[in-house]
């Protein structure tokens, strides 16, 4: 076998880690503004809830909570493919760092923002969506980035619920073929080069969002 | 039977922390009139501004703009602010320039000034836009409807803030040291404009500066702030020529000599 049939055999796995990672990101993404807002709200109760499940997810191991969701949830009747499992538990795990991110944004815009949005008469969810919000994301681009590349590399953990993602399919093929220096290092460049490309896209994306500013959000 | 002032503050008290900031202040501007607050830092003039754009609450006292209570005391010592639609009707008729412009930074000089009547009072883009673009003409900014404030001068920024505070047509407008942040050679453009806005609408003012100079030109009344009360409330020729305080004579002996 030469390093390209090696290659080819490593494809489904890498089509897997590129579904989940892109799938685990939507989600991701979705969950950290959804609590990471929530942080903000005048209603404790959502406070409470967006702490208790930030606090959960980066208070834990990811692999237990795969482990847990896969193994241990069916026990209480819920039954759910490896697939949804891997999706969902990355997704809730990355997007629980991400809230933080998204607060941590949506506090660094200065207050004289918010006085500049009441003073015309704009509501409080006018000023977020219009006002607040488009100048936090500049902030939260970066730290979205790292957290994205981060997502990516933690993919590699669902091969342990059973899932042939890349990781899994290397292993594989070690197996049947023993060429472990060379499957490890093609893992590694791919690991490395869908990284990069994630990279290009956030920077593509933070190009778009910093139009006609020189620096960040502080004017 | 004399016309009801537009703003009514009574006996209104503030606290920061432990400091009283505004104890027991009382300040009554009837429609149109040009009002301008002097006063030693400290003295709670930005206060006052901020109170009545609904931007700082206040402990006690009645607070009345164009009729309507933003703040209306119970008679036993509690005040409560105005909630919902009556706080955002208020809030509409008061507008406000800040001493650091605080322009969006992310939208060009044309949304900045379009932003607010489109998201705000749902107007169309259309008619906004032209009467955003003949407001900054009239604030000589005509041709930077599409520059980004990054790339103004804090000059063409405070004239794109006036802008946007027009643009919602306000029955109020408070201006808050809005030349304070500026360079020297850039005072006088803001000035222009804020003369030229005081000499030609009918919009009432309440303009806090540090510009004798400039208070006396277009000001029909000028009053003294300090340690959180009005101590002298007259016309600029008399407050500035004759002041009946000792605080008020040595205020403007320090900053008629600087």
């Amino acid at each position: 076998m030469d390093t390209l049939e090696l290659m080819k055999n490593l494809l489904p796995g890498l089509k897997i880690t590129l579904v989940i990672t892109l799938s685990s990101a939507l989600l991701a993404f979705v969950a950290a503004f959804a609590a990471g807002l929530a942080r903000l709200s005048k209603v404790r109760l959502l406070r409470a809830l967006a702490l208790v499940y930030i606090d959960f997810f980066r208070g834990t191991s990811a692999l237990v909570q795969l482990f847990w969701a896969y193994f241990a949830l069916p026990l209480l009747g819920i039954e759910l493919n490896a697939m949804t499992v891997g999706i969902v538990v990355l997704g809730l795990n990355i997007g629980a760092y991400g809230a933080e991110v998204v607060r941590g944004a949506v506090q660094a815009v200065p207050r004289n923002q918010w006085d500049a949005a009441a003073a015309l008469n704009f509501t409080h969810a006018t000023a977020m969506r219009r006002i607040i919000l488009p100048q936090a994301l500049v902030a939260m681009l970066p730290p979205f980035g790292n957290l994205l590349i981060e997502l990516l590399k933690s993919t590699a953990l669902v091969s342990l619920i059973t899932l042939s993602d890349l990781t899994f399919e290397a292993q594989v093929l070690r197996a049947s073929t023993l060429r472990s220096a060379e499957i490890f290092i093609i893992v590694l460049v791919i690991y490395f080069l869908i990284a990069q490309a994630l990279n290009q896209g956030v920077k593509m994306i933070e190009k778009r969002f910093t139009l006609g500013r020189d620096y960040g959000v502080i004017e | 039977m004399e016309e009801a002032p537009i703003v009514s503050m009574q006996d209104v008290r503030k606290r920061f922390g432990g400091l009283d900031v505004l104890c027991g202040l009382d300040l009554e501007v009837s429609r149109g009139q040009k009002r301008v607050l002097i006063g030693p830092s400290g003295a709670g003039k930005s206060t006052v501004l901020r109170i009545l754009m609904t931007l700082e609450d206040i402990e006690s006292g009645a607070i009345r703009i164009d009729g309507e209570y933003l703040w209306m005391p119970d008679g036993e010592g509690k005040t409560t602010k105005a909630k919902g639609e009556a706080l955002r009707r208020i809030r509409g008729k008061v507008g406000m320039v800040f001493q650091h412009f605080n322009l969006f930074p992310h939208m060009n000089v044309l949304r900045n000034v379009c932003e607010a009547p489109i998201h705000v009072l749902g107007l169309s883009r259309k008619s906004v836009e032209e009467r955003a673009l003949d407001l900054l003409d009239r604030v000589g900014l005509g041709d930077k409807a599409s520059a980004y404030p990054a790339h103004l001068s804090g000059g063409q920024k405070q004239r794109v803030a006036i802008a946007r505070a027009l643009v919602m047509q306000p029955k109020v407008m408070l201006f808050d040291e809005i030349t304070s942040a500026l360079d020297p050679e850039l005072v006088g453009e803001v000035l222009g404009v804020l003369k030229d806005v005081a000499l030609k609408t009918d919009i009432t003012m309440l303009i806090v500066t540090h510009e004798i100079g400039f208070a006396k030109e277009i000001a029909d009344r000028v009053a003294y702030v300090d340690a959180g009360r009005i101590l002298e409330d007259e016309t600029p020729e008399r407050l500035l020529r004759n002041p009946q305080h000792e605080r008020t004579k040595k205020f403007l002996k320090t900053v008629l000599t600087t």
